[in-house]
Formats: structure tokens, sequence, C-alpha cells
């Protein structure tokens, strides 16, 4: 792979963020954020995007006559 | 086999073989514990209670019908989800899979929509702060103004923690489908978050050191 130019880069910053980079996209990717400030910005950009997402969406539970009821019925 | 034996040697169980008692153990200790993670997808993905709950029952009363299917210690969130899956295409039978080629949004388009907004020029560090004051009900609310399949990309990937992978098993698409859908996700969420800070007004240093 030839050295990688921003608008690659910018394809690959999520999957790098997710870590579903490996061998030579992964290190492409990691010496274009290195060298490159506006990428650096932009993977700084996803990396605290995902973060948020994980901390400020709220899951809920699963109510309790929902768990009883599929127990019963199964077991 | 006693319980502890179960827990050695998960992997070199044949479910087939088992006594109902010790099928039912093993379903308590290996699926049940997933019950949490499909309710709140299965809330995400349909629009009323009623119907998430019975897609949740029908997820475990299918799953222990076919639990010899499953591979005692491999993933058995990720084998729940694909069978709840399933059953939501079935049951929304006008649910139509996208077709195979995706948009794609312009990749970098999105970092100068955020980077040139104006509350991105009121404060410092906007890489990392921009979101931070984003409150959990406005986090809701974009996130169910997504089209179903960019949501379920998204929460699969960064609430579940699935890999791209798994998300394609679920999901039954190529990889580069899941790919896309969870850029357009996330990119289309920016912008959204970006609109509501901005709807909310301009953060000043003052209110980010009252947090």
């Amino acid at each position: 792979m030839t050295s990688m130019n921003c608008k690659q880069s910018a394809r690959y910053l999520q999957p790098y963020v997710d870590k579903e980079l490996q061998g030579s996209e992964k290190s492409e990717v990691e010496k274009h954020i290195e060298n490159c400030p506006i990428c650096r910005k932009r993977f700084k950009i996803e990396k605290h995007f995902k973060a948020v997402v994980v901390k400020k969406t709220q899951t809920v539970k699963a109510p309790k006559h929902l768990r009883k009821k599929i127990t019963t019925i199964i077991f | 086999m006693t319980e502890n034996q179960l827990k050695e040697n998960k992997e070199s169980i044949d479910i087939e073989e088992l006594s109902p008692e010790e099928k039912q153990e093993l379903f308590k200790e290996e699926a049940l514990p997933h019950l949490n993670a499909l309710y709140n997808y299965a809330m995400s993905i349909n629009s009323s209670r009623e119907d998430a709950e019975d897609l949740v029952q029908d997820t475990f009363l299918r799953a222990y019908r076919f639990f010899h299917q499953y591979t005692p210690g491999t993933n058995c969130k990720a084998w729940l989800f694909t069978i709840l899956r399933n059953l939501y295409n079935t049951r929304y039978k006008n649910y139509k899979k996208s077709p195979g080629k995706v948009h794609y949004d312009d990749y970098e388009e999105i970092y100068n929509f955020i980077l040139d907004s104006e509350i991105a020029a009121s404060i410092d560090d906007p890489e990392k702060e921009l979101f931070d004051n984003i409150l959990p009900e406005e986090m809701v609310e974009a996130i169910n103004d997504l089209p179903e399949e960019f949501r379920s990309a998204l929460i699969l990937a960064d609430i579940e923690e699935f890999s791209y992978k798994e998300i394609a098993e679920i999901m039954d698409c190529p990889i580069g489908t899941v790919m896309s859908r969870l850029h357009r996700a996330r990119n289309i969420l920016k912008k959204k978050l970006v609109d509501y800070a901005e709807e909310r007004g301009i953060v000043t240093p003052e209110d980010r050191e009252d947090d």
C-alpha cells in the first residue's frame, strides 16, 4: 500500500477506533495520523464521539414479569 | 455431569446428549444472562413495549428449541441476537433489505461541518469537548430518529460491542454494508448533536466550569 492520503484516511478512522483494522491498514492509518494534524483532529473527534455515544446512551433493563414469563414457559 | 464439569468442559458438550435438567442448567448459564441486552435492543427497534417483550420472549423460546444447534463456549450473545433479528425480519414482512450498494457520504465532509460550526468555534478543544454537554434525552431522541438499519448498526457496535463480522451475521448483510451503515449512522448523529448544541446556545467557558 502506498502512503495513505487524507481522503483515504477518513474512510478508515471509524474502523480504526472500532479496533477493526489489522496489518498494513492499521499501521498506515497510525502513520498517517501521526504525521497529519488534520486527520489527528478527525481521529480525536471519532474516538471521543464513540465514547460519548456509549456514555450518554441509557439502556433499559428487561421487566421482571418478562423474565418470569420466559423462565416459566421454558422450564 | 456435575455443574463444575459443565463449566470446565463447555466446548466439548454435545447438547443433544444432555439430560433435560442439564440442558436447562446450561441454558440458564449461557443464554439467560443476555436477557437485558436483548430486551434493550428489542426496545430500540420496536415501536411498542409489548412488541419488544413478545420479540424477546419468542427469541428465548426459539433459542431453547434449537439449543442443540448452539456450540457451547462460542458467542451465545451473538447467536441470540441473530435469532432475534431473524424473527424481527420475518415478523415485519414489509421489512425491506436495503440494496447491496449503499450510498456513501463524503467521508471528509462531516469533519468540516463539525469544525466549522459555531459551537466548535466557541470552545477551546472542539474535538474533545464538543459533545460533552449532550443530554442523555437528546442522545436517545437522535438515535431513535435514525433509520432502523443505521440505528441497529450503531447499537450493536457501540452499546453491545459486537465486531463488524458479528453484526454482519446478525443483520444478514455483508461487512461492507455494516461499515457504511455505521458510518452513516454516526455522521447523521454527529450532525444532529451539533444542531442540538447550537439550538441550546453556545456554551461559555463559565458554563463548562460548573460541570
